[in-house]
């Protein structure tokens, strides 16, 4: 007969006898369901046996008795306990002291709701580490890996591309009497100043000197003939810089129909063209007037541009959109801007020319073009009064026939029924081409607020980001055209940055393209394009 | 550290009513805790109770560390769920952030701008070090912050300067050793360049230094005496013009890149001096009686094409200080106190078309020891910011802003840090708050700027 324990219950105080093999385990009692530690030696009889769950016998490691028989010589189980071993319970006071053998008996021994809460933040590791992996800030930006993976290589421009037509009068027609050069042969190496000399004795002026080109700025190969910063020569060349703190605008003693011309400074190239000669300009009342001398003809200037840019009349969009991807698409000249948006307004993409043209006249609102090519392009949408206040700061702003412009003017006058001398004087504080679309009171805040936040970023990489989600903000609210000005603005915070600009540049781009094409903006395809030559 | 264990006395009565149960159990335990003590509840699912299960301090400890070794690893993708499309996570601003302690994402930010009470949408530390500093003050354009390192009883000072605000850490003007550089002024008109007065303790002199354009400092030459309180003014023709105080009278001199325009010459008995936007105007502190032992002034506005003279404050006995014009420059704030050292500063406002001065702020922090710009006007001109001892809340002092047409007081709430607050500045090219000031984070009193949701 095999040796029996004998177990006086701690709770009921039920009295149960149980085989040997039972010692050193945990059971239920039957009778209350409390969990006993069934001790290792058979119980002594009578009143000396000790509750198994008794504090004493709670604070001792179990010792198995020397004497006591193996469990295999145990045949049966006792009647009195389940047949098999009770399940793990959380380790009741009597058993929580008694040290585990092993580090998998500890776990056994844990409670079920502890294993379980440890079983989900082991889960949840694992899906936040599979998040991290598959997922990323931005899901649809591709990242810059995956730029690589395509060989790195510029697509192919596509047939359109190539073809594009002429490109008609909205800026060939009127602003130049000159027929197009049937060949390339004007190309000539880029000179190593802008070609036009100037002597201007205003401080003011000198502001305007265009920054110095960063590493890596442009691209192998390519001429750096009327590229943005040669453009940006030309201008300062044939111009003076308007002085935020200007209240006039006076060339020679005729006074331009401007108010408030000081609002114009805020563009990033405001520069008030002038035709060669000497010249007095003045920007105050009560001040002196500043001597500007223009060495060079514009219009000549502005017309070589012209033929460089198109061959038998058809804009050369593929030369125009290499130097907008070798600016990171920021421009601070309004010449190239000007002539893309010649080449779309040609291809009757007139949404397209017309934010061109406002994007040239948001870097210059003095480059008189533009504003000639936007009044046409309002007209054909009937935007007559818009067209109207186009014109005269067209022709405000044609400063002795700087552009050439006088004749196309005169006839855009005519067919808008303007009388064609006087003007009413137009407040520039109210200027605005950034885009068309309305902005609320609380989008101008998150405008200030990330604009402002971003000035001490110490990296120009992080202002780009913040920059980048304000356009991503308009993206989101659907006004692309804010989102794509203020993803260039993005780009200008990198474009003259470290080698790491280079990475954020073409996420930048790949969310202009994507902005683009949520729009159903034609422009989506050349940020594709540029995503591959902004590269080191 | 206990937890709650419930048993069931009979199988199945585990699953009856186990919730109420629980929530009955955990009510008494609340009153009455030990370990392995047992609670029968009356009204309890049949057959079951309640134990006291002790869980070992090493245990929980263990658990906790590692929930907060988890959170990190969770933030992120939590943070990912509230991302726009193609929106940057992780921006590192390059300085420490105070509030949020992240960069905020442009959700938050969209939340904060459409909040109605003025809150506190970023706020970080732009620089701190061992030494004080003081009187931040932003350019015209908004793109530069100058402000003073000072040690007051080593008698040194030196001016630092942000000459981009993302620069990582300011230039000192100087690295003179001897040089004791303070009253630094922006041209106005023309954001790069500035004036400042230094003292040169070999010298014994107080002599203004001019920057144009952002270049070297270069001393304003052919001058003898103590010159203090510049202020320039660049013209669209390219004249410079500049206003200074020399032992208590007020000069005035301009020049171009050719040479001088005019040759100094006094315009008033005054100091302070401040220029209107169109260079037309001049706010100064004019020397009422040149007999009085105090400082007695008055605020006038001087016309500088007519010369005349209009007195704007004429209430005696009381100090007045730095004059300040407002955005639209028809109004004037300065600060004033009556006679005595611990006299409170007040701000007041007064109209320059002849109306009378309207008392704004109460018990203002002035700092003691260097005079500042003056009060701190936001872009719109309708209120006048700054610091109050009236409300102080122990060491902490909430931004005060104070509505011109009406004195209504607005109080604005910041992480509260910062101590002691001083020398409030406002950057007056930004539409939204963009406010710089000193404030103790530790021992030395470092330059925080904060933004808030809106004016």
């Amino acid at each position: 007969m095999a040796a029996k324990i004998r177990v006086t219950c701690g709770d009921c105080k039920a009295e149960l006898q149980l085989e040997a093999r039972w010692a050193g385990k945990k059971g239920k009692c039957p009778n209350c369901g409390h969990v006993l530690l069934i001790p290792q030696q058979p119980a002594a009889p009578g009143p000396q046996q000790q509750p198994a769950a008794s504090a004493s016998a709670a604070s001792r490691p179990p010792e198995r008795a020397a004497d006591s028989p193996p469990a295999a010589a145990v045949r049966q189980p006792p009647a009195n306990l389940p047949a098999a071993a009770p399940p793990p319970l959380p380790a009741a006071p009597a058993t929580r002291t008694i040290p585990a053998s092993s580090p998998l008996d500890r776990v056994r021994k844990m409670p079920l709701p502890w294993l379980l809460g440890a079983a989900g933040v082991f889960v949840l590791i694992v899906i936040v580490l599979l998040f991290q992996t598959i997922g990323g800030n931005s899901p649809d930006v591709p990242s810059e890996q995956a730029v690589a993976g395509r060989g790195g290589e510029p697509p192919p421009v596509s047939a359109d591309d190539e073809n594009e037509k002429p490109a008609e009068a909205m800026g060939r027609g009127a602003a130049s009497p000159v027929e197009p050069s049937p060949q390339p042969s004007v190309r000539k190496p880029p000179p190593t100043t802008t070609g036009t000399s100037r002597e201007i004795s205003s401080g003011a002026a000198r502001s305007a000197e265009p920054p110095a080109p960063g590493p890596g700025q442009g691209l192998v190969g390519m001429s750096r003939q009327y590229d943005d910063l040669h453009c940006q020569q030309i201008q300062i060349g044939h111009g003076v810089r308007i002085p935020a703190a200007a209240s006039i605008l006076e060339v020679d003693g005729v006074r331009l129909p401007i108010d408030n011309p000081g609002a114009l400074a805020e563009s990033t190239a405001a520069i008030l063209f002038l035709p060669r000669g000497n010249h007095l300009v003045r920007f105050r009342t009560s001040e002196l007037p500043v001597e500007v001398t223009i060495a060079s003809d514009l219009v000549a200037e502005y017309q070589a541009m012209r033929r460089y840019f198109t061959i038998d009349g058809e804009v050369q969009m593929v030369e125009l959109l290499r130097r907008g991807g070798r600016t990171m698409d920021v421009h601070n000249a309004p010449f190239l801007l000007n002539f893309v948006g010649a080449g779309h307004a040609k291809e009757d993409r007139r949404k397209a020319a017309e934010r061109h043209f406002r994007r040239a006249l948001s870097i210059n609102p003095a480059f008189s073009p533009a504003h000639l090519n936007l009044a046409q392009c309002l007209l054909d949408r009937n935007a007559r009064d818009d067209a109207i206040r186009e014109t005269l700061l067209a022709d405000a702003f044609n400063v002795g026939n700087v552009f050439g412009l006088a004749e196309a003017i005169f006839q855009m006058r005519r067919k808008l029924g303007l009388p064609l001398e006087a003007s009413q004087p137009i407040d520039a504080a109210g200027l605005v081409y950034i885009g068309s679309e309305q902005i609320s009171e609380e989008d101008r805040r998150l405008v200030a607020l990330l604009e402002g936040i971003s000035k001490y970023a110490v990296a120009a990489e992080e202002r780009a980001k913040i920059l980048n989600n304000l356009a991503v903000h308009f993206d989101d609210r659907k006004k692309p055209e804010l989102a794509l000005h203020h993803f260039r603005e993005a780009l200008a915070a990198v474009k003259y940055s470290g080698t790491g600009r280079f990475a954020v540049a073409r996420q930048i781009l790949a969310n202009m393209s994507r902005a683009c094409r949520n729009a159903g903006f034609e422009e989506a395809k050349d940020y594709d394009q540029m995503q591959y030559l902004v590269t080191p | 550290m206990s937890l709650l264990r419930r048993f069931p006395r009979t199988p199945g009565a585990r699953k009856r009513g186990q919730v109420q149960f629980a929530r009955r159990a955990r009510r008494v335990l609340c009153t009455k805790r030990g370990k392995g003590d047992r609670y029968n509840l009356p009204g309890g699912p049949a057959g079951c109770y309640a134990q006291i299960v002790p869980v070992p301090f090493s245990v929980l400890f263990r658990f906790v560390c590692l929930l907060l070794a988890l959170l990190p690893l969770g933030a992120p993708s939590l943070r990912a769920a509230e991302l726009l499309e193609g929106e940057f996570d992780s921006i590192d601003l390059g300085r420490r952030l105070l509030e949020p302690s992240r960069f905020p994402t442009v959700a938050e930010l969209r939340e904060a701008v459409a909040r109605p009470e003025l809150s506190v949408a970023v706020m970080f530390k732009l620089f701190g070090g061992q030494d004080n500093h003081h009187l931040p003050v932003f350019s015209g354009d908004g793109l530069r912050l100058a402000f003073q390192r000072s040690d007051v009883a080593a008698k040194s000072s030196k001016l630092l300067l942000f000459a981009s605000l993302s620069q990582d850490e300011p230039t000192m003007l100087t690295d003179e050793e001897s040089a004791y550089d303070y009253m630094f002024r922006w041209t106005l008109n023309s954001p790069a360049s500035y004036s400042f007065v230094r003292i040169d303790p070999g010298r014994t002199a107080t002599r203004v230094f001019f920057t144009p354009g952002g270049k070297a400092p270069e001393e304003h030459k052919g001058k003898s005496g103590r010159h203090r309180f510049p202020a320039s003014y660049f013209r669209t023709d390219g004249i410079w013009r500049l206003l200074y105080e020399r032992d208590g009278r007020l000069l005035h001199e301009a020049w171009d890149d050719k040479g001088p325009i005019e040759q100094p010459f006094v315009l008033a008995q005054a100091t302070s001096p401040c220029w209107s936007d169109d260079g037309r105007r001049v706010l100064a502190a004019r020397i009422r009686s040149a007999e009085s032992r105090t400082p007695d002034y008055e605020i006038v506005v001087r016309d500088m094409r007519s010369g005349t003279d209009t007195v704007l404050s004429a209430a005696e006995d009381t100090v007045v200080r730095s004059p300040t014009w407002s955005p639209d420059g028809e109004a004037a704030a300065f600060y004033v106190r009556a006679l005595g050292e611990t006299a409170p500063w007040r701000i007041r406002v007064v109209r320059i078309d002849g109306g009378s001065s309207t008392l704004l702020g109460e018990d203002v922090v002035v700092n003691p020891n260097f005079e500042s710009q003056g009060p701190a006007w936001e872009p719109g001109g309708r209120r006048i910011w700054f610091f109050s001892h009236a409300h102080q809340r122990e060491a902490y002092y909430p931004m005060v802003a104070g509505e011109v047409a009406t004195g209504r007081l607005a109080v604005i709430d910041y992480p509260n840090r910062c101590t002691t607050p001083a020398d409030l500045a406002i950057n007056a090219a930004d539409p939204v708050p963009e406010i710089a000031f000193v404030a103790h984070d530790g021992l030395p009193k470092d330059l925080f700027i904060v933004f808030l949701n809106h004016y």
